[in-house]
């Protein structure tokens, strides 16, 4: 009975038990939590259009428009938790660059581009 | 002006959703009956079954209780069945074909278990490195294939050559009674291996994630192989500077070697589960215990020979209490400190696997000498080739560790052909040496071993050519030692690294080892006796020997490698020492209180003190090393902003050539980027340590520090555009008001942390 197969047949167990805690707890972990990303849609053309992406609770996300450090425009949307928006505006003319500034609880975040 | 677009509504799990998970599982689930299936050589119709049950099943619950634990049961099972077709079942097979009905004579069970993990590793890394120069593309069916193969090759070679075998060849399955342990025994190595494995998880569970600088850089070369199929080539684009001019240029790399990659590349390829993510942890995590059990069945041997039938007592000073002691002292001992469960998440891969190899060579040289085995030498040698295909420091240290083993013989020898009654002492040493030299000549001259050598110089010479050989990297490594870290440390160092008590018992060990040999009057002349019982020390001794001179003075051997780094192998031999030590004293505890110098209760007070110092030294180190909280949020960050700017880079061609670079002192698992982008191992660049910048003995070029310290400046423009860089990846708080106050760049990313600015085209 107590040979060294009933070692080998417990550290089986062990190692089983073991990876498979380790494993769901990595899993668990892979979890993005009370974060949000905001980014340029195309960050490669003169596309204002950028997006909201939520990792924490569903929330009012208000953002501001500067051209040339004056606000043009402000707006709020509502972003669901593991969910983004894509907010479209359309191209000002002869606009050199632009700024985007989305403000959520007390966080505040800002994106700027030059659009030439 | 403005239009908003819902881009992913709230989560519900839909028949879409439903049918997404049939075929996921499905697809799962048939990948793993295809690795299994050669194993139990069954066919596809076992899939489709498993298909079958699964459909019913998951229309039957409620599907979201159960999505998130069969996806994770799924990929667990995946790893678990590579693991075994990859880890255990080549090796075991090559060790049926090698010793047949043997087998069960020559090993024990708990032996076969850690010989087939080591020799699958090492069958694995030759065959892949064989068929990927063939020209073979790598991927899972290649693999099934290939391993399949040779698994049936090998249980051929076993049936053919097992039917050939008399009758009176055949032994009893059951013989190996010598290494059988008692009731106690077997229960005390089952719990110290729960505690072993207990400490271990414990300190895993807030390091499992992956963001260790050194794992993603190795990561990245196994990716390279999954996602191409062939053999890496390891180089990398350096910024080179020439006068005022930076270029970059293709150098190879000779840190690197190919056995640290290819069994991730194998399990990935096999599970599908992604490189970021538990699976290469675990697989270091077995690694390390499969070292540890190395280290246990080396001893279970090195002591049966001396310790078996001597002259103290047998019920304490037997070889398996002192394997007992061994386990117990490398095991939950010094768990978490180097070389131990932070090299499992620090993504030490070379230097682990080095130390489940190093023992495990040790072991088979050692049952080579003593039983004159040919084909345990075969296996030594195969294991030591191995070794030097996954890691050249542990290769480099290996030989260091034989030339002291082999001059620690001599000297003994001598010494002990002195010691002998005979007239002419000169002529009895002579005569000794000349019939060593004819066993050995009969173990190194036997087909296997000569065929073995053939194959692994046409091998070296004409398959596949370690890198650091290619690069010419030994000539960094030998010489006068160039920075302060490679002069050696000091014996107040050398203690800590060894581990205090460890060190304290090795060295009691060690003369209680040397008093054996030298002591006992009664000396056998007969020629084997004298020399096998030599092993013993010889191995022991030349082994410690060779890592406390090599740690200590490496100004001596002429070695120029960092000294901390070598001194992570030194705990072993000095564990071993440390275990004869250590029961040595027990003997003495229990020889006081048979000859009543001390009472009853005296010998249980000194043996609780004994043992809980012991304990109290081992696990303090354990507690001091546990980590502090949880780096999985800012490494997600990381993971995130790579993942946004890989994808934008592949939607436009236009930036295909443009460079990004990132920073490595305040960005958490930075080297895990270039697995998003896969473009090169240099793929960001990186602004390194600053104290590297600074670093007079290693100048280097400037750039990547000039491009994020200060970008604005006309010598950091300079290395923009001769880089082609044009994303830069930062800390917001940190790194971000520089490149905010320039007019340069653009805002494009941003995150709680990290920020991606570009730099404006004109």
């Amino acid at each position: 009975m107590f040979d060294q197969k009933s070692i080998l047949i417990s550290l089986t167990i062990f190692i089983i038990i073991s990876f498979s805690f380790l494993a769901i707890l990595e899993k668990k972990q892979h979890q993005i939590k009370d974060n949000w990303f905001l980014y340029f849609e195309n960050i490669e053309d003169a596309s204002p259009n950028f997006t909201i992406e939520n990792y924490s609770k569903t929330g009012n996300f208000t953002w501001e428009i500067f051209i040339n450090d004056s606000k043009v425009k402000e707006d709020s949307a509502q972003v669901l938790n593991n969910n983004k928006k894509n907010v479209s505006i359309d191209k000002p003319l002869g606009v050199k660059s632009i700024k985007i500034v989305v403000s959520y609880s007390k966080d505040k975040k800002e994106i700027y581009k030059n659009l030439e | 002006m403005v239009r908003i677009y819902e881009i992913k509504g709230g989560v519900s799990y839909d028949r879409r959703t439903k049918e997404c998970l049939i075929s996921y599982l499905s697809r799962s689930g048939i990948i793993f009956f295809k690795i299994i299936s050669p194993i139990l050589f069954l066919n596809s119709q076992i899939a489709s079954l498993y298909n079958s049950i699964l459909c019913y099943y998951i229309n039957s619950f409620n599907i979201t209780v159960c999505l998130h634990f069969m996806s994770i049961f799924n990929e667990l099972l995946l790893f678990f069945s590579s693991i075994i077709f990859l880890l255990f079942l080549p090796g075991y097979f090559l060790l049926l074909a090698i010793f047949r009905k043997k087998i069960n004579q020559k090993f024990s069970p708990i032996e076969i278990a850690v010989i087939a993990f080591a020799t699958s590793l090492i069958t694995f890394d030759f065959l892949f490195i064989i068929f990927g120069k063939i020209g073979f593309n790598i991927n899972r069916n290649s693999i099934l294939a290939i391993i399949s193969f040779f698994i049936l090759a090998c249980y051929g070679i076993y049936k053919l050559k097992a039917k050939k075998e008399t009758a009176s060849d055949t032994v009893p399955k059951k013989n190996n009674s010598k290494l059988e342990f008692n009731k106690i025994q077997t229960i005390l190595i089952i719990l110290i291996l729960f505690l072993t494995i207990f400490l271990k998880t414990s300190y895993l569970a807030n390091s499992i994630f992956p963001t260790s600088t050194d794992l993603g850089h190795h990561m990245y070369w196994s990716k390279l192989v999954a996602e191409t199929g062939q053999l890496p080539h390891y180089q990398k684009n350096e910024i080179i500077q020439t006068a005022d001019i930076y270029q970059l240029k293709t150098n190879p790399i000779a840190d690197f070697i190919i056995g640290e990659h290819l069994i991730f590349s194998g399990i990935n390829l096999l599970s599908k589960i992604s490189f970021i993510s538990y699976f290469p942890a675990l697989t270091l995590f077995l690694i390390n215990i499969f070292g540890i059990l190395a280290m246990f069945i080396l001893s279970l041997r090195i002591f049966d020979l001396n310790f078996r039938d001597n002259t103290l007592n047998k019920k304490i000073f037997n070889p398996a209490n002192l394997a007992i002691l061994t386990l117990f002292l490398i095991g939950p001992f010094y768990a978490i400190t180097s070389p131990q469960a932070k090299f499992i998440s620090g993504g030490v891969i070379g230097n682990l696997i080095g130390n489940l190899l190093i023992p495990l060579c040790l072991y088979f040289y050692f049952r080579a000498i003593k039983e004159k085995d040919s084909w345990m030498l075969f296996l030594a040698i195969f294991l030591s080739a191995g070794l030097f295909y996954t890691h050249h420091l542990s290769g480099f240290i290996f030989i260091f560790i034989l030339i002291f083993i082999i001059l620690i013989f001599n000297f003994l020898f001598i010494l002990k052909n002195i010691q002998t009654n005979t007239s002419s002492k000169i002529r009895n040493i002579l005569s000794n040496y000349k019939n060593l030299a004819k066993d050995f000549f009969h173990l190194f001259f036997s087909p296997p071993i000569i065929t073995l050598l053939i194959f692994a110089l046409l091998f070296l010479f004409f398959v596949y050519t370690p890198s650091y050989i290619v690069t010419d990297a030994k000539t960094t490594v030998v010489g006068a030692p160039s920075k302060s870290t490679r002069a050696g440390l000091t014996l107040e160092q050398f203690k800590y690294a060894v581990g205090e008590m460890r060190l304290a018992f090795g060295i009691v060990g060690f003369f209680i080892i040397s008093g054996l040999i030298f002591i006992k009057k009664k000396l056998s002349i007969e020629k084997n006796i004298i020399y096998t019982r030599l092993l013993m020390p010889s191995l022991l001794f030349g082994w410690a020997l060779a890592l406390f001179m090599m740690t200590t003075k490496p100004q001596w051997m002429r070695i120029n490698i960092p000294s901390d780094r070598v001194a992570n192998y030194a705990n072993f031999p000095f564990i071993i020492l440390a275990a004869t030590g250590i029961l040595y004293l027990l003997f003495i505890l229990k020889e006081l209180k048979n000859n009543f110098i001390i009472s009853k209760k005296i010998q249980y007070f000194l043996f609780l003190l004994f043992f809980s110092t012991i304990i109290f030294m081992g696990y303090y180190d354990n507690s001091s090393s546990l980590s502090q909280g949880q780096k999985n949020q800012k490494a997600l960050q990381t993971f995130h902003a790579s993942e946004f700017l890989a994808n934008q880079i592949k939607s436009h061609e236009n930036l295909y050539s443009a460079n990004i670079i990132k920073d490595h002192n305040y960005i958490s698992a930075d080297s895990w980027m270039k697995l998003f982008f896969m473009t090169d191992y240099n793929y960001p660049l990186s602004r390194g340590y600053f104290k590297r910048y600074e670093d007079i003995t290693k100048p280097r070029e400037m750039c990547t520090l000039w491009m994020i310290s200060e970008p604005s400046s006309q010598r950091a423009q300079n290395c923009f555009s001769s880089t082609n860089t044009k994303y830069i990846i930062v800390d917001t708080s940190v790194d971000g008001p520089q490149f905010k106050a320039s007019s340069n760049f653009s805002k494009i990313y941003e995150g709680n942390s990290l920020s991606i600015f570009s730099k404006n085209n004109r």
